[in-house]
């Protein structure tokens, strides 16, 4: 088979392997690629497993018609490439071997002998020159062991990946590429992804028309399918949307919370749901479907207070290859002291970004009501993104969005002519640039707004994330018709005569209302800048920092009512007046949450 | 004198053995190996290793 006009394909097809390293499954066979290049020189790049030795050489011989090769280059020491390189050193005792430092180390190793006389050593950048085109050498260390290298031919643009972009399947077989390199990816290199991303970085760098890895076909269209696919597999990313339910059950009750479960998803909008009984399938299967999409439920029972056996050699196996980015849930199953959750949890402690759901289920011998129950929420919360995407499931009218625009917090100073006031603000906005036009928009209720509307200018303070609670009780929770806000200070002030506050803020900016427009309950000064400073390179604080670090928890423990989600005022009592105002922040009813 | 393993490779650094292959005297502690230390088996940094 020619690959191109000067190399030539002298691999063998594998359909008697029962394991493939071992371990994999491989309905399809293999194959192990081998090349002869042919130039002035002919190199022939690795060999092949230890049972095709003589289809190989005969390979050789009929690719090369008489003339005899000069290297052997040894791109990686795993035994299904390496297991004839001393038949070959014996059959072309003249030709020379090229290879990796490490990889004559483990020549050593195996075989008692790196051809002393006959190496050469090679490392990254270094080059061999065949006559018209001079090969490249690139390191490829953990791609996946560490002597490997790849090697890139310039004149025919072709890289020879060693096992990168490699497949399970023979050659004469027709089946999907994704599907059975992406099982073997996971499962052979998965580990490694921070070394095959170094390796994708240094081949960005080379003109690349084709790729010749040593398992599976020559990739010489569309290169940046396969290219952008070991991109994901490499990085941890999500491949595909949908959610993988990996099981063990042994008398069938927990298999049936994982069938329920299946339903909920699939009604609920999930694109794919995969299941595997992790006891019967091929692990390497389940394995590969894990990192394939974001979602993972793992179901087992309690046994010998740890987990499932099959279950525990299936965590193993995706902690040991770096699972990372993804949300997994855990439903557990015991009859008399469940456990299976705490161990699972327990194997993820060294993953990075793994995310627990907040609902666990936990079946107690077989699902009843209230199981049934966490299953239906566990359902919610891994669909939550799918059922709003779904026409038929979404809520469309979940005015809870709204709490999603993001906003800063500030602290708004003016003053009526007799005294200085300030208060919380956060809907503050640049509209424009040219000119800079910033509106401040403000509760009528607030006396501010009143004196703001009567004077035209304030300062526009920035909180930045170091301002305590007490600052948004002294601006945010008392009315300044009544009390002096800065009793006690000697404020600092700024051009126009207003206070900017000492602390806690990164800048503030001193506001002339050009404009003012009415919306009801508020009203939205449109403002142009006539001084600015910048005090400090702290952050902002947003809406969601405060509500997440400084404002305190609320007692609610024992009472029943209803909190503000603003500043925890409780009110205890039943319903909340529709038109009730916090006495603290001034916020209505749709900032209330019930308690208790 | 305590131990160290690359979590990439295994590769095992011992602080009383050193590395004499790399020059790295023995007894010579981990924190005093340089900044830019590498796994001499697989390549990665110093922040790629845990103690054994």
């Amino acid at each position: 088979m020619k690959i191109t006009d000067t190399i030539l394909y002298i691999g063998v097809n594998d359909h008697k392997v029962d394991l493939f390293e071992g371990q994999y499954v491989v309905p399809n066979g293999m194959s192990y690629n081998s090349y002869a290049i042919m130039d002035e020189k002919i190199a022939i790049m690795d060999t092949v497993d230890q049972h095709f030795t003589h289809e190989w050489l005969d390979n050789i011989a009929s690719a090369l018609g008489g003339r005899k090769p000069d290297y052997l280059v040894v791109q990686h020491m795993e035994p299904d490439h390496s297991a004839n390189i001393d038949n070959f050193m014996r059959v072309y005792p003249e030709a020379k071997i090229v290879s990796s430092a490490k990889a004559f180390t483990m020549m050593h190793n195996f075989f008692g002998t790196d051809y002393p006389d006959r190496k050469i050593v090679v490392g990254e950048g270094d080059t061999l020159s065949l006559g018209k085109r001079t090969l490249t050498f690139v390191t490829a260390p953990m791609v996946h062991w560490p002597e490997v290298i790849v090697t890139y031919d310039s004149m025919e643009k072709v890289l020879f990946s060693a096992d990168g972009f490699g497949k399970f399947g023979a050659l004469d077989v027709e089946e999907d590429w994704a599907c059975e390199a992406r099982r073997y990816f996971i499962g052979i290199v998965g580990k490694y992804g921070a070394q095959v991303q170094a390796l994708l970085k240094k081949a960005a760098g080379l003109e690349i028309e084709k790729i010749c890895p040593l398992h599976g076909p020559i990739l010489t269209e569309n290169l940046g399918y396969y290219l952008n696919l070991y991109n994901t597999w490499s990085s941890y990313a999500v491949e595909s949307e949908g959610i993988v339910i990996a099981y063990t059950s042994v008398y069938g009750n927990t298999k049936k919370a994982v069938e329920l479960l299946a339903e909920k998803l699939k009604a609920k909008g999930a694109p794919e749901v995969v299941i595997h009984d992790l006891a019967r399938c091929d692990m390497a299967e389940a394995v590969e479907d894990a990192f394939r999409y974001g979602r993972l439920v793992l179901a087992t029972t309690t046994y010998n207070a740890e987990i499932f056996p099959f279950m525990r050699t299936f965590i193993d196996h995706l902690t040991e290859r770096n699972y990372q980015n993804r949300t997994v849930a855990l439903i557990e199953n015991g009859s008399w002291a469940p456990l299976a959750a705490k161990v699972m949890r327990g194997m993820f402690e060294k993953s990075r970004n793994i995310t627990f759901t907040n609902t666990t289920v936990k079946i107690k011998s077989a699902l009843n009501e209230e199981s049934r129950g966490e299953l239906e929420a566990l359902a919610n919360e891994l669909c939550q993104d799918y059922m709003a995407q779904q026409d038929s499931t979404a809520n469309k009218n979940d005015m809870s969005a709204l709490f999603n625009i993001g906003y800063g917090l500030y602290v708004v100073t003016c003053n009526d002519g007799r005294k200085d006031n300030g208060l919380i603000v956060n809907t503050v906005s640049q509209v424009t640039s040219t000119p800079n036009r910033i509106t401040v928009t403000i509760n009528k209720q607030n006396y501010s707004h009143h004196v703001i509307r009567q004077t035209g200018v304030m300062n526009l303070n920035c909180l930045s994330t170091d301002a305590p609670f007490k600052v948004f009780e002294a601006f945010g929770f008392r009315s300044g018709r009544t009390v002096d806000k800065f009793e006690g200070c000697t404020p600092l002030r700024s051009d126009n005569g207003l206070v900017f506050l000492p602390r806690f803020i990164n800048s503030f900016m001193s506001l002339k209302v050009e404009d003012y427009v009415d919306f009801g309950t508020h009203g939205m000064f449109v403002c142009s800048v006539t001084e600015a400073r910048v005090l400090s390179d702290k952050e902002t604080m947003t809406y969601t920092y405060y509500q997440q670090n400084v404002k305190p928890k609320p007692e609610t423990e024992g009472k029943k009512g209803y909190v503000c989600k603003v500043c925890g005022y409780v009110y205890e009592g039943d319903p909340l007046p529709e038109d009730f105002v916090c006495p603290l922040c001034k916020h209505g009813p749709v900032d209330f949450e019930p308690i208790g | 004198m305590k131990k160290y393993v690359c979590d990439v490779c295994g590769w095992e650094y011992d602080e009383a053995a050193g590395d004499s292959e790399h020059g790295i005297a023995p007894g010579t502690r981990f924190e005093d190996l340089p900044e830019d230390f590498e796994c001499p088996l697989c390549g990665v940094g110093k922040d790629q290793f845990s103690e054994a």
